[in-house]
């Protein structure tokens, strides 16, 4: 028995009481906490969500607030973890006691955080979870973004009714919810529509060579290519299929929106058809305001994630107004109900069920700039 | 196209994927059969060249080859210091301690190089113009070419280094018997030194590289090729040089092959899972001697 | 002296859980706190478990995440899809788990050290596969609904459990042979110890106190991801560290470590980006000082601290 040991000892006490220490409260702040990824390999989306709620929430303040009360933000990392994502949930509803938990970015921690809000009766509302299944988690569960089942649908309609398109081919990450969901949904609507996908091939999270399966669809060559990924993953596949001689009209989603995605894809993304949320030319002030702030801010100009981030921001805010108050029921009921945002992606209005209802566009590529090819307006959802 | 075909374009592309692997298991071997260190920063390393590179080009504004150079003297000064600092002190305390520490400056570089070059993913400067060759039916690109040739080159490179120089022969005698090779003269600290600079560089070399074939650079770029990469070093019998290159060649193929003919979802089960049989029947790996039980 | 030893622990084990219990009550220990306390223990069995196959017999097994998966999948699929008992799904899961490693522990009997190691990474990474692309387990969407049934109470116990029956193996003569085949398995050998047996024994019975481990776990965070992160070898490696420092053949150490490196990112939580920089460097400096680990090959105990106390009371006396 050394003195270490005892020392060993007495710092997990330590720790165990530092833990226990209850944050502080204030009252005439509205708390509301961030879970995102700061660090950990989906740190890049998470940093996109992180710079674009703190300009939101600086915007509200200095504005005057909410009914006259700031909004103080606590932000919390979560590595893209789901385990930490539900420990950071834990502490934000007992230790900070926060009105309402913004986040998280991707949708395994998401799905972990979930059901802790749901049990804790605390409104969240992620902004970019695209997974069908979140809101069915409860009815304290809301989001910003789109289903993955309706941006996989908007776009096999596009292509099958307005493309005239009747074979295409999928590439999808087989280990990333996101492009699962948004495959399984194109697949569904464009079979119905009476297309063939011909071919179909995926690869895993952080895999860069693409060559295998873009020979083999080469093989079948076929007449479109729907690659579901985020840009990062995207650029490199669109600029390897063109390598490997694939002359497909490709098909994307919203994740590749990025300023980023020309570079990564080495000027091959010409020509090809995205779903988006927005379109940066003919859209409201707001998104040109968001774009240009955003810009001048960090340097860079939005992806996906931050606009979805930034009218997070603004959802929250409309029904922390309408609620009048942070009592989670009220709150809940106005973030079901609340409508008419003008936010950066476009008009939102919210649904109980969770799920904004709000347009969508198509863009297409051509001369290096995103054109508007149609829109699709929120009916029969 | 026929499948003959494309069997045959398929070798190609596997070929080209196994020689990125093989470059990263390249310093992989060299530091493990010096030091028998599974140096599991060694995939960081390799990060850290490619970023080197990155900034050698667009900011110092640098053409290829100086930037290559360059880019290896950073990161083999980063392998230097990171044995200096974080291995030598555990150079006599069990190995899996130092396994632990290599884990731990994997981390550390990874999250120091998400901090200072941001988390965002580079596209890398296209230094090279690309092209395509033609032979018969299939074809092969210039920059695959590049990659298998320099493997094929640091491999001999390096294999010369280890059997025909002093340097090597000094390598050769710590890896047999330290407190022998320090009696017989033999500066055992500088020689690791060496050996991690070289490895380091070599990394260096092979993320500028890959970082122009795929085009595409992030912190994290060094986790799951540095795991491949290991793998096929064990493969091909890890600590020896041709071994590194021979196993990331198959794994390469390996994993085109059931790309081709079987399912892509299930690519990295089924590479593991020959790799699980081969090392049944090859316990020491394809190139490895067997080794004699002492008692 | 033994039974006596045995009876204080077990007082003391008791009188924790009903201090834990007591405070969470007055509202002192918030539901955060407990969660992070269940996952202390759930983390115990898991590197208890670990220590067995690397620590006491001296296999280097690098894919401990891979029966993690096994556990909490089958018992989420049991309790989701039949609504079976909790208890019966956690055996099942175990069970399950421990087949698989029946199944690695082959492979074990023919190679060494890191050729080992590379297996069980690969094996660990060939069933993450497999659930990642098993659409009855949710495939890559996730597994989620599963029921919150995991109890800190129940986490205590099973982490309780698990220590006393690693323990009294390793102490058992069965546990001796293990130590024999980890110090020198042709020496071993030469005594009569069949050394391949207890290979296997030990990968069997870790994997299925880890199968346990995976079992509580999905009912704790309802929700499991094939993610390398939840259940890849990110995690395999989160157990490796955590084994490690706290000292290869110390099951003392091992808790101690678990319940710190488990706690520790939690109190850093707060520094964001900085935080994984502070927690490796963290990591680094402890190996550097420590390379046995924190407790090598020693283990905490109460005559061990009484004699202590008695000392500085001793040392005290003569000032």
């Amino acid at each position: 028995m050394s003195h270490v040991k005892l020392k060993t000892m007495f710092i997990c006490l330590m720790l165990v009481v530092a833990l226990a220490v209850p944050g502080f409260a204030q009252e005439d702040v509205i708390k509301i906490g961030l879970i995102t990824s700061l660090t950990g390999s989906v740190a890049t989306y998470g940093q996109s969500v992180r710079n674009a709620v703190t300009m939101g929430v600086d915007d509200i303040n200095a504005a005057g607030g909410i009914n006259g009360r700031k909004i103080s933000l606590v932000i919390l990392d979560d590595k893209g973890d789901a385990t930490e994502a539900a420990q950071a949930a834990r502490r934000l509803i007992d230790r900070e006691n926060v009105a309402m938990i913004l986040g998280p970015v991707i949708t395994p921690c998401v799905m972990a955080v979930a059901p802790i809000a749901q049990a804790a009766g605390l409104p969240m509302l992620t902004p970019t979870g695209t997974g069908d299944q979140i809101t069915s988690i409860g009815d304290y569960i809301f989001r910003g973004a789109y289903k993955d089942s309706f941006q996989g649908r908007i776009m096999a309609q596009f292509a099958a009714e307005n493309l005239g398109i009747k074979e295409a081919a999928i590439i999808y990450d087989v280990a990333n919810d996101y492009s699962v969901g948004l495959r399984n949904a194109f697949k569904a609507t464009f079979e119905e529509l009476g297309g063939k996908i011909i071919a179909e091939e995926s690869y895993s999270t952080g895999d860069t060579d693409f060559s295998a399966q873009l020979t083999s669809l080469a093989m079948r060559n076929p007449e479109s290519l729907f690659i579901p990924d985020y840009y990062s993953t995207a650029g490199p596949i669109l600029m390897q299929a063109r390598l490997l001689g694939l002359d497909s009209v490709m098909l994307g989603v919203d994740g590749w929106d990025s300023p980023d995605l020309s570079a990564l894809a080495g000027g091959f993304e010409e020509g090809g058809y995205i779903v988006n949320h927005y379109s940066a030319d003919v859209d409201s002030e707001v998104t040109q305001n968001f774009i240009a702030r955003y810009t001048e801010k960090f340097g860079q100009a939005p992806d996906a994630l931050a606009a979805l981030g930034y009218d997070g921001v603004l959802i929250m805010a409309s029904a922390l107004e309408a609620a009048g108050s942070t009592d989670p029921e009220a709150l809940k009921h106005a973030l079901g109900t609340v409508g008419d945002i003008d936010a950066a992606t476009g008009v939102i209005n919210m649904d109980p069920e969770g799920t904004p209802i709000k347009s969508a566009v198509i863009l297409r590529i051509t001369g290096g700039k995103w054109e508007l090819v149609d829109r699709i307006d929120p009916i029969g959802r | 196209m026929a499948w003959h075909i494309m069997a045959l374009q398929q070798l190609i592309n596997g070929l080209a994927l196994g020689s990125v692997y093989a470059l990263i298991a390249l310093g992989y071997t060299m530091v493990y059969g010096i030091i028998k260190l599974i140096n599991f920063a060694h995939g960081d390393i390799y990060m850290l060249g490619a970023y080197f590179g990155f900034y050698a080009i667009t900011v110092l504004k640098l053409s290829l080859v100086p930037a290559v150079l360059t880019s290896m003297a950073g990161a083999a000064l980063v392998g230097v210091l990171l044995e200096r600092i974080a291995y030598r002190p555990l150079r006599n305390s069990p190995r899996i301690a130092v396994l632990i520490t290599a884990i731990g400056a994997s981390l550390l570089l990874q999250s120091t190089a998400q901090l200072v070059f941001g988390a965002s993913f580079k596209p890398f400067p296209q230094a090279i113009p690309f092209r395509r060759i033609q032979l018969g039916p299939v074809f092969i690109t210039n920059r695959q070419l590049l990659i298998f040739g320099v493997a094929v080159l640091l491999m001999v490179i390096l294999h010369i280094i280890v059997h025909y120089t002093k340097l090597g022969k000094a390598m050769r005698a710590v890896s047999m018997d330290k407190e022998a090779a320090l009696l017989m003269g033999i500066n055992v600290d500088r020689i690791i030194s060496a050996t991690f600079a070289m490895g380091s560089a070599l990394a260096a070399a092979a993320g500028i590289l890959v970082g122009m074939y795929y085009n595409r650079i992030d912190p994290y770029m060094g986790m799951m090729p540095g795991l491949k990469a290991f793998v096929a070093a064990v493969l091909g019998g890890i600590g020896i040089v041709p071994g590194a290159v021979v196993g990331g060649l198959l794994m390469g193929v390996a994993e085109n092959v059931v790309v081709t003919i079987g399912s892509s979802t299930l690519r990295d089960a089924v590479a593991f899972a020959i790799l699980i049989v081969v090392l049944l029947f090859r316990p020491n790996g394809l190139l490895g001697k067997k080794g004699i039980e002492k008692v | 002296m033994n039974k006596l030893s045995s009876l204080i622990k077990g007082i003391i084990l008791l009188l924790a859980y009903l201090v834990v219990q007591l405070l969470e009550r007055q509202g002192v220990l918030l539901p955060y706190h407990v969660q992070i306390l269940s996952l202390c223990c759930i983390n115990v069995i898991l590197v208890v478990s670990l220590n067995l196959i690397n620590g006491f017999t001296g296999q280097f097994s690098i894919g401990h995440a891979g029966f993690l998966a096994i556990g909490a999948y089958a018992s989420a699929y049991l309790t989701v899809v039949w609504q079976a008992p909790f208890l019966f799904a956690i055996i099942c899961g175990g069970v399950l788990a421990g087949i698989a490693g029946l199944a690695v522990g082959l492979p074990a009997l023919r190679l060494r050290g890191d050729y080992l190691a590379i297996a069980t990474l690969g094996f660990g990474e060939i069933i993450r596969v497999i659930i990642l692309n098993t659409d009855a387990v949710g495939g890559a969407r996730g597994f989620s609904g599963i029921p919150k049934y995991t109890t800190f109470g129940l986490a205590y116990l099973m982490a309780i459990f698990t220590v006393v029956v690693i323990r009294n193996f390793v102490t058992s003569d069965y546990g001796r042979a293990c130590l024999a085949v980890r110090e020198d398995e042709i020496a071993a050998e030469s005594l009569g110890v069949n050394s391949t047996y207890f290979k296997v024994l030990a990968f069997t019975i870790g994997a299925f106190f880890a199968g346990t481990a995976g079992a509580l776990f999905s009912h704790y965070l309802q929700y499991m991801a094939p993610t390398p992160n939840q259940i890849g070898f990110v995690k395999s490696i989160d157990i490796l560290i955590m084994l490690v420092l706290g000292g290869l053949g110390s099951i003392t150490g091992s808790i101690v470590a678990a319940i710190t490196l488990t706690i520790i990112p939690e109190l850093l939580r707060g520094f964001a980006e900085y935080r994984m920089i502070i927690y490796p460097i963290l990591l680094i400096i402890v190996m550097i000082y420590r390379p046995a680990g924190l407790l090598a090959g020693n283990e905490l105990s109460l005559s061990g601290i009484t004699q202590f106390v008695k000392g500085a009371r001793a040392h005290g006396n003569h000032t």
